[in-house]
């Protein structure tokens, strides 16, 4: 008998370690190469405040957003997936969050500001929702702020001139509401575990 | 006893292989979320295409109409967003053929875009996004591709026209083989 009990308990565990590794699983299509989805920066990393132009065409500094959490996304506007597809997955964290949505705030950077004037940053982030915040600015300014998050982008001419494609590091970064840089999460990982990230750090 | 023992593992270790088949399956039921293919759509030569989709493109500032000729200044940024103007076309393809086919090249009618490329998006071990044209693409014998975002798609550039949920465009896949299949391509919401 109490071998049997023994038996069952195994199976329970055994039942236990399956339903925890479907968890883990990252449904979606996108990579996994680090074990756990996002990066916690332990200390939180400092970085520099900025000044941008919004979807209004209005001047716009990151820590307007003070006491708030912050999900910045670098992109641009003509990307044909990685940067709709995080956008969407943005409007799903906020459903995620639910009243905490009140202390975060979405910010889509472009890196593309030859391009990405704010009229068209206000159709394409207000498309999403019109809440997320646009920003837009000149080679120099997203440069350095770039450097700052350890983002990467590059223009890619092709074709012609008018059609060229960036290259473009598809993370998303968290900023706390103290203003450092709290967690880094890859492309593609699930909005809930973003939103658990983000409650964190709220 | 140890004999015993083995009686009761025996159908114990089915179960467990059992619970586990069941478990992994249950897990597995989440990828491509909202690409349930719709019915069988374009289907020639053994090529079937199926949930085939655009992205619509962002909206352009709406004109005012007055028709006033603007600066030269204004009008170039004017030229140079509508020129700009990009998105991407997906779909699933099914090769129910013995051979390969490779997808050379595909096409819409000139005032929807001016060109029409295939591109694959790939993302490195730095989370960093890269997207270039290939020459083409293999749709494998007796199996699938699956254009979709963040791999290989269409890509359309120098859009001439806004292209909104519900639109349809016509697309024209051309194969190494000859082969040609027009597929009309649902305009999917931005978001």
């Amino acid at each position: 008998m109490t071998m049997r009990r023994r038996e069952v308990f195994a199976l329970a565990v055994v039942i236990v370690a399956a339903l925890a590794g479907c968890g883990s699983e990252p449904g979606e299509s996108g990579p996994t190469a680090t074990p756990l989805p996002g990066t916690v920066l332990d200390p939180p990393k400092d970085v520099a405040d900025f000044t941008l132009t919004d979807q209004r065409g209005e001047s716009f500094t990151l820590s307007e957003l003070r006491g708030k959490a912050v999900l910045l996304f670098f992109g641009y506007t003509n990307c044909p997936d990685v940067c709709p597809t995080t956008l969407s997955e943005f409007k799903r964290v906020k459903q995620e969050l639910g009243d905490d949505a009140d202390r975060v705030a979405f910010v889509f950077v472009s890196v593309d500001g030859a391009r990405d004037t704010p009229e068209r940053l206000a159709a394409y982030v207000g498309a999403f929702d019109p809440s997320f915040i646009g920003l837009t600015g000149d080679d120099v300014s997203i440069r350095s702020i770039a450097q700052d998050y350890g983002v990467f982008f590059q223009r890619q001419t092709y074709a012609n001139d008018a059609n060229y494609l960036v290259d473009h590091t598809a993370s998303t970064f968290v900023v706390g509401p103290e203003g450092r840089l709290r967690v880094v999460i890859r492309y593609g990982t699930d909005p809930t575990i973003v939103a658990l990230r983000v409650r964190a750090v709220l | 006893m140890i004999a015993h023992r083995r009686w009761i593992a025996a159908p114990l270790a089915a179960l467990v292989l059992v619970v586990l088949v069941i478990g992994l399956a249950a897990c597995s039921n989440d990828d491509d979320n909202g690409d349930t293919p719709d019915a069988p759509a374009d289907d020639a030569g053994g090529m079937q295409v199926n949930d085939a989709w655009v992205r619509a493109t962002v909206p352009q500032m709406a004109d005012d109409g007055s028709g006033e000729l603007a600066g030269d200044d204004a009008m170039d940024s004017d030229m140079a967003m509508a020129s700009g103007q990009t998105t991407g076309a997906f779909m699933t393809l099914a090769n129910h053929s013995d051979t390969d086919e490779r997808l050379i090249a595909a096409s819409v009618p000139a005032n929807v875009a001016t060109t029409v490329e295939i591109h694959e998006t790939t993302l490195d071990e730095n989370d960093v996004m890269r997207m270039r044209p290939v020459d083409g693409v293999i749709v494998p014998a007796d199996g699938n591709l699956v254009l979709k975002p963040g791999a290989f798609h269409i890509m359309l550039l120098d859009v001439q026209q806004d292209l909104n949920a519900g639109d349809t465009v016509p697309l024209t896949l051309t194969f190494e083989s000859g082969l040609t299949l027009d597929v009309m391509a649902d305009v999917r919401p931005l978001e």
